[in-house]
């Protein structure tokens, strides 16, 4: 069931008022049968798959925790190998057969191809991480989840069950520890969430998508201006996207009492690449750092080792996103730009010339900042080619035209065309003023973010004419039916 | 005197960690306070929505039943034969006016049988006027819809020709009768609370309906999305940036994919058809209507029958005399449908039309309407539409079914 749907409407407030009126030794039964519940409204089979990884996982951080340092390892690997290959055979089977066939094919083998249908379950990339996550932590010494009731909970929990945040379960886990207690202040917060991430998601993401869709779909009709606000389009239809379902999660969780990590901290407002990865899906970046790139080396090795280690944590980073050529190389983009910026900043830390020395003096003033901003957004737009075109090739050719490299396009330009709407309160040329409001929309919060009194000193009536606006917005707008969010298809 | 008994300290401390003073909650709570506002709001608009500057026959999006409405508003005298049918009438229609008039006729605009007026004119020597219902996808709850409640009064005509085919009566594709444009549009223009629950078997559907009774702005949504479209194009004539904001300016490439995107909303200037091309290649949608046909959905074909029996009783009540046309389809097309289906729907409509005395053109004769005159599987081409309305107005001068 979606977040933006009618069935969660019923079931949210359902599940909601069984929690706080059922005593203390019910209520992770509750959620936990809840999140069950939730994962089987899609396809009750692949129930299943969570509930025998949940207990593979399970005993596998028994027998992790209690073995022998020996053999601690090997448990640890097959713990691993188990999840990945569940992970590999449902994600990558398709990938990894196509990729066989075309490397065989000029040897003059045929592969066939694999003589089943695959469907991806929901949430796999999720919760595999969150196994391999907790199976790894008791290797390196935390505590198992005692009990399996928990641990099944921390594994399902429908808010975060198919896209995220991934969570740690030394954070999760506590909060059970002592009964929960109603909070007003945390139901308010959670539905003001829940609301904020309906309106990302229906008001703007949605409507993004469809004018994403007309560009990314025939490049060849547009020019070079056209297609740069088709790809910051874009970078904003993914963040609000995604934001709008980690803050629906958040939300959601919090009227339970519970905290999940934070996903996003205003990526667009990220000074340099490293920092963009400080704040954009958070969850994942720190998973993979905790569990890839520290494993590899980390930053404790040569400089080269270094550069090699981000390139692979991000090239499979990449992969994650998806069984395609594209994301891998989004993810090579990345990690080449994270291994360049980690030399650039040596050398600025480093260099004693007086270019070196000026750089630095610029990129530390304000409007160095504003320029290291707008050059990191730029960069990332670049990236998100890779990321929504549908193939290599594809984008590929829309980078020659956001370059010029390319013939100009038939003319057509994109703001000036009209495409009738339904349900939709955007209109193509509208795009002239969605574009920089949501741009001001992230330098606006960045301001409150250094506010945060104003948020929490605002009166009752102000932060109910907000929850009101934004429930009128959803209600008016909300569509009929509604794409899906975007990393549901991860 | 017996009192109640009262809760101990550790009961009591229990009992405010479930539910912490209910007065304290709903006094501190915004998110309550909103709730509360909304319900004002809510009951405000209830209360002034006929102040509210919206015309229920506009829309935020211009379907093809909409465009219709505007077109059958628009007539100075109200038609005699009524066309009404998916879009297999709708292409026998245009095609055959196109291909007679040599000349693309415009889907958006077009609602008439120029080619029927005049074969009827050259067989019976009468004029009828014509005016066509027939829109994309129409089911036979659509037809029921568009009969019970639009053609009354003095727009009630004095015949309606229906052309049906299978698909008309079951649609896998199709979640329910609300779900269509012509359902959510009559909805907004007139009372379709008798079919509500009939057109939404599902739960969810049901439940969708009975918040939009208890919200009458989730119920109302479309209107006030009318009112937002309308200001952004009051806003733009006003910035004079563009000039038509009524017509389609964008690539074919991106109207095919607004077409699966935005399936009901379509500019004056986006379909023609032109006259019959024997050069058109034939365009294989056996895939379309292979999803379609999916299985035999006996509850939905049912359902669909019911109201065809309702539309011919209303036509009765109203002295419409109801003429069923029975669509030509390709071979190929019937061999996509569950085995014994179309001779199930064929002997259905056929028993029906006997017991109501409603006369029934059978008009699929694969020796007459042979494959060149198909488009398509299931639509004819120029071609093929001349040939059905030659057909059509032979038959009806023959019999007597144009006397009243």
């Amino acid at each position: 069931m979606l977040f933006n749907s009618l069935k969660y409407l019923v079931f949210l407030p359902t599940v909601f008022a069984l929690f706080w009126l059922m005593p203390q030794r019910f209520r992770t039964p509750i959620l936990l049968i809840a999140s069950y519940v939730f994962y089987m409204s899609w396809r009750p089979i692949f129930v299943f798959l969570i509930l025998g990884l949940t207990i593979i996982n399970f005993f596998f951080g028994k027998w992790i925790h209690k073995a022998e340092a020996d053999k601690k390892k090997l448990m640890l690997t097959l713990a691993v190998v188990t999840n990945l290959a569940t992970l590999g055979f449902f994600k990558y089977a398709y990938f990894f057969n196509d990729a066989l066939a075309q490397m065989l094919h000029p040897l003059g083998i045929t592969v066939a191809k694999l003589p089943f249908d695959i469907v991806l379950p929901l949430g796999i990339s999720f919760f595999v991480f969150e196994f391999i996550h907790y199976v790894t932590d008791i290797y390196r010494g935390s505590e198992p989840i005692p009990s399996f009731i928990n641990f099944a909970l921390f594994a399902s929990f429908f808010p975060t069950q198919i896209a995220g945040p991934i969570k740690r379960f030394q954070d999760f886990i506590p909060q059970f520890s002592s009964p929960v207690k109603f909070d007003v202040k945390n139901f308010d917060d959670g539905i003001a969430l829940i609301l904020l991430g309906l309106c990302k998601k229906v008001l703007i993401a949605d409507n993004l998508a469809f004018f994403v869709t007309g560009g990314y779909s025939h490049p060849e009709l547009f020019n070079s201006m056209d297609l740069w606000i088709y790809t910051w389009s874009f970078a904003f239809q993914i963040y609000f996207d995604f934001s709008g379902y980690t803050d629906i999660a958040r939300g959601s969780a919090l009227l339970f009492g519970y905290k999940v990590p934070i996903n996003f901290n205003l990526p667009y407002l990220a000074s340099n690449i490293s920092d963009f990865w400080r704040r954009w899906h958070i969850s994942l970046s720190t998973w993979l750092r905790d569990y890839l790139f520290i494993p590899l080396g980390g930053s404790r090795c040569s400089r080269l080792a270094i550069a090699r280690n981000m390139l692979i944590t991000m090239t499979l980073g990449g992969l994650w996103h998806g069984a395609s050529s594209h994301f891998l190389v989004w993810g090579v983009f990345h990690g080449c730009l994270l291994a360049a910026h980690r030399e650039f900043k040596l050398w600025r830390e480093k260099s004693n010339t007086s270019l070196a020395k000026a750089v630095s003096s610029f990129l530390d003033s304000k409007p160095g900042n504003v320029v290291s901003i707008l050059l990191t957004f730029q960069t990332v737009c670049i990236g998100w080619v890779f990321f929504r075109a549908e193939t290599v090739a594809v984008a590929c050719k829309i980078l020659s035209k956001l370059f010029f490299i390319d013939a100009p396009g038939k003319g057509m330009e994109a703001l000036h065309m009209v495409l009738p709407s339904i349900n939709y309160p955007l209109i193509y040329p509208c795009i002239y003023f969605i574009l920089p409001a949501v741009a001001l929309s992230h330098i606006f919060m960045g301001w409150l973010q250094r506010h945060p009194v104003l948020i929490e000193r605002s009166p009752k009536l102000a932060k109910a004419g907000w929850c009101l606006a934004m429930m009128l917005l959803i209600v008016i707008f909300s569509p009929d039916k509604s794409p899906r969010f975007i990393y549901f298809q991860f | 005197m017996a009192t109640a008994p009262t809760l101990n300290k550790s009961e009591a401390a229990a009992e405010n960690a479930v539910v912490p003073g209910r007065k304290k909650f709903i006094a501190s709570s915004f998110v309550v306070l909103a709730l509360a506002f909304f319900i004002i709001l809510d009951i405000s608009a209830r209360a002034t929505f006929k102040d509210w500057p919206i015309d229920h026959f506009n829309s935020p999006n211009r379907s093809w039943t909409w465009w219709t409405m505007q077109d059958f508003r628009a007539q100075k005298e109200k038609p005699q034969i009524v066309l009404m049918g998916s879009s297999l009438m709708l292409m026998a229609l245009h095609g055959g006016d196109a291909t007679l008039l040599q000349f693309p006729q415009n889907n958006a605009l077009h609602h008439k049988s120029v080619l029927l007026e005049q074969c009827l004119e050259n067989l019976l020597h009468k004029h009828y006027n014509t005016f066509s219902f027939s829109i994309a996808g129409q089911m036979v709850s659509d037809a029921y819809s568009i009969c019970s409640h639009v053609l009354d009064g003095k727009a009630k005509p004095d015949f309606i020709i229906y052309g049906i085919a299978p698909r008309d009566f079951m649609d896998n594709t199709l979640p329910n009768p609300a779900s269509t444009e012509t359902f959510k549009y009559l909805s907004r223009v007139s009372d379709l609370s008798e079919i509500a629950m009939r057109a939404r078997p599902s739960f969810w559907d049901r439940f969708d309906y009975w918040v939009g009774n208890v919200s009458f702005l989730y119920a109302h949504r479309a209107d006030l999305l009318y009112l937002q479209h309308h200001y952004v194009r009051v806003l733009f004539s006003h910035l004079h940036w563009i000039d038509d904001l009524n017509s389609v300016h964008a690539p074919m490439e991106l109207r095919k994919i607004a077409m699966f995107e935005l399936p009901e909303d379509n500019g004056a200037n986006e379909v023609f058809t032109g006259p019959y091309n024997p050069a058109m290649k034939f365009i294989d949608n056996a895939s379309e209507y292979k999803a379609r046909y999916r299985s035999f959905n006996k509850k939905l074909f049912e359902d669909q029958q019911s109201y065809l029996a309702d539309m011919m009783k209303i036509c009765d009540q109203r002295h419409i005399r109801l003429i069923l046309v029975n669509m030509p389809v390709t071979a190929s097309n019937v061999k996509l449908m569950p085995p014994g289906f179309y001779d199930h729907y064929l002997q259905t409509v056929k028993s029906m039309a006997t017991s109501h005395q409603d006369k029934l053109i059978d008009l699929n004769d694969p020796t007459v309407f042979t494959d060149d005159c198909f488009m398509d599987s299931v639509h004819l081409n120029g071609k093929g539409g001349v040939k059905f309305f030659k057909n059509l107005a032979a038959d009806l001068s023959t019999s007597d079914a144009l006397s009243q």
